[in-house]
């Protein structure tokens, strides 16, 4: 089953949001963890009436935890103080055993001295990642002789608005431009009802509709996405995803970031060269010309799922989340089928190189 | 190993990286240069005088901004340092390896032939004023850095055209070749100043980078960030660094020319 949510084009007047639209409102899980300065943090009761921005991640991690803090914590300086006051930033550690309550409590005022840090037991946290569909944050070591370790956890923030719903989600590569978008307006919306009308007019604008079939299509903006599969992987550590845009409209389009469920990280990425020479090399913008249908196929162009959360078996499903520079924000389902299927699942034309 | 410095996405290391692109590229200069100054010396009917001390410097400058850690943290982590790599390679390097050429070796360019005509019309200082400043408009809008930088050949073309803009700049004002009687030691102070002291693309750039309320480039912003620095400082001081960079090396160049023309003028 596909499903779908915008958050594209502009009503008159109005920015769209650019944080990747939940097909169904979450509400606040009733997560109960202890601060960083050992109290007990109830997150419904001490963020009611806020805009809560929860992320899972830890103090470690080079790139992904501290370029959403940091991104946040700089269009928050930007905002007026009873605004900046609307809004609560909580960090949940997957890291607890390094996550101390005090280096959390110091990292995180690098950032903002309003974040919040959480900890609890090892169960704790897990039931609070799977209150929100996250699969547990799981070490990754260096090396199998090695003490050091990363962590792969989920990438997205979950932004709540201040009626205790999640509309919106912003995964690795929103930028404090799309924060500066669309933080204000959810700080504005005490009731949620004008972002649930901002985001229902986006997807009407974009004539957004949902297919519940296998051979789903998502539509959006003049925009339809087809044939998402997930290739079965080899590997515990990457999958190749394919899909199939469709840019019915007069403009081109551009691919600008893409984000899954089930990976800490994706890419696009394109097949270089032929014979030994083959090789791939990350994309940052894929253009979508005007009127074209651009196939995401083995052997070209494709989103790489890189450090899995869990291995991938066929049947399962990854959401891959799309940011377009002009239609905006698409979620994605794509089925995980086994690499014999592969190009019965990418229909016609779709040449499999074994 | 890397071919050449990119923006790969990954923690940075103070642990050292091995671009043998750069060195190949430095060596094949260097060899180009010494060939070129051959082929004049022979023409000439001279033997060939050593290589100037200028173009030692001007390589010593290319290779510090192309290899690490220069190379690698102006690629893919810090604005600042890619606009500290645009100042080396543009501004500081060319004019130092067009000392490099001898006057025989220029004066080849004086003979008949396609290749040489166009030369001679793109160093015109209109032209090279022209050619300059689209390419630095052009190798600093956030379109093109976020999606060239991601990748070794596009880095590298972002460099090459860095390196060819600053030589085809400063070539009017350093190269005697085509002489140029008109373009008097005033017009070429004048066109520093258009050029990098007041020109218009480059203040247009340090204002967006130095002014936005948001960091430009994505491939700054996102990038694995290192200690202590937050991208939007490091956006404001690559565009103090353009401002002030490019017209502390203009006024070098100035004081240079005013000195060379006191000195002509007795």
């Amino acid at each position: 089953m596909a499903t779908v949510a915008s958050c594209g084009r502009d009503r008159p007047g109005e920015a769209s949001f650019r944080g990747v639209a939940l097909s169904a409102p979450l509400a606040k899980p009733a997560i109960r963890l202890t601060d960083f300065n050992g109290r007990p943090f109830d997150f419904v009761a001490d963020t009611r009436d806020k805009v809560t921005l929860l992320f899972f991640g830890y103090t470690h991690c080079p790139d992904v935890c501290p370029l959403h803090m940091a991104n946040i914590a700089a269009v928050l300086r930007t905002m007026p103080a009873e605004d900046r006051a609307r809004v609560a930033t909580v960090f949940v550690t997957t890291d607890p055993e390094r996550d101390t309550p005090e280096r959390m409590r110091e990292w995180l005022a690098n950032f903002d001295p309003s974040f919040v840090g959480l900890t609890g037991t090892k169960e704790e946290l897990a039931r609070a990642q799977a209150s929100l569909g996250l699969a547990e944050a799981q070490r990754e070591y260096v090396a199998a002789d090695s003490a050091s370790y990363f962590v792969a956890h989920a990438a997205q923030v979950f932004a709540f608005a201040r009626d205790g719903y999640a509309y919106t989600i912003y995964p690795f590569g929103i930028r404090q431009e799309d924060w500066a978008n669309d933080l204000p307006r959810l700080v504005r919306d005490a009731t949620g009802v004008e972002t649930r009308r901002a985001l229902a007019a986006q997807a009407r604008a974009g004539s957004l509709s949902t297919t519940p079939d296998e051979a789903a299509a998502v539509t959006m903006g003049g925009l339809v996405v087809t044939q998402a599969v997930v290739a079965e992987p080899a590997s515990q550590d990457e999958a190749a995803a394919y899909l199939t845009i469709q840019n019915d409209t007069p403009q081109e389009d551009t691919l600008v970031a893409v984000a899954a469920d089930l990976a800490v990280r994706a890419e696009v990425h394109e097949t270089m060269g032929e014979g030994e020479m083959r090789h791939m090399m990350a994309t940052p913008r894929l253009v979508l010309p005007a009127r074209r249908v651009t196939k995401l196929a083995p052997g070209g162009t494709h989103v790489m799922l890189m450090q899995l959360r869990k291995p991938l078996k066929a049947g399962e499903s990854v959401t891959l989340y799309l940011s377009l520079a002009r239609a905006g924000a698409l979620e994605v389902r794509a089925t995980v089928v086994p690499y014999a299927e592969l190009e019965k699942a990418l229909g016609p034309g779709a040449e499999v190189r074994k | 190993m890397s071919f050449w410095c990119s923006a790969t996405g990954e923690a940075w290391t103070w642990q050292w990286r091995a671009y043998p692109g750069v060195w190949l590229f430095i060596l094949l200069l260097a060899a180009g240069v010494w060939a070129w100054n051959g082929a004049g010396a022979r023409a000439a009917g001279r033997p060939r005088p050593p290589l100037h001390p200028l173009f030692a410097g001007g390589l010593v400058v290319l290779w510090l901004s192309l290899d690490w850690p220069i190379g690698a943290l102006g690629a893919g982590y810090l604005a600042s340092v890619h606009m500290l790599q645009f100042l080396l390679m543009a501004l500081v390097a060319p004019p130092m390896l067009l000392r490099g050429l001898t006057p025989d070796a220029l004066a080849l360019l004086e003979r008949p032939g396609l290749f040489r005509a166009l030369v001679r019309r793109m160093v015109a200082p209109f032209l090279a004023l022209v050619i300059f400043s689209v390419t630095v408009l052009v190798t600093h809008l956030p379109a093109v850095v976020d999606t060239l930088m991601a990748s070794q050949l596009g880095s590298m073309a972002i460099d090459l055209l860095w390196i060819g803009a600053g030589l085809v700049f400063w070539w009017p004002v350093v190269a005697p070749v085509p002489a140029r009687p008109r373009f008097t030691h005033p017009l070429r102070m004048g066109y520093l100043v258009i050029g990098m002291m007041f020109s218009p693309v480059m203040f247009g750039l340090v204002g967006f980078l130095v002014y936005s309320q948001t960091p430009l480039y994505g491939v700054f912003e996102l990038a694995p960030p290192l200690p202590g620095v937050n991208a939007h400082a490091d956006h404001q001081a690559a565009g103090v660094l353009m401002s002030v960079g490019g017209a502390l090396i203009a006024f070098v160049a100035m004081s240079v020319i005013y000195f060379r023309w006191s000195k002509e003028s007795g």
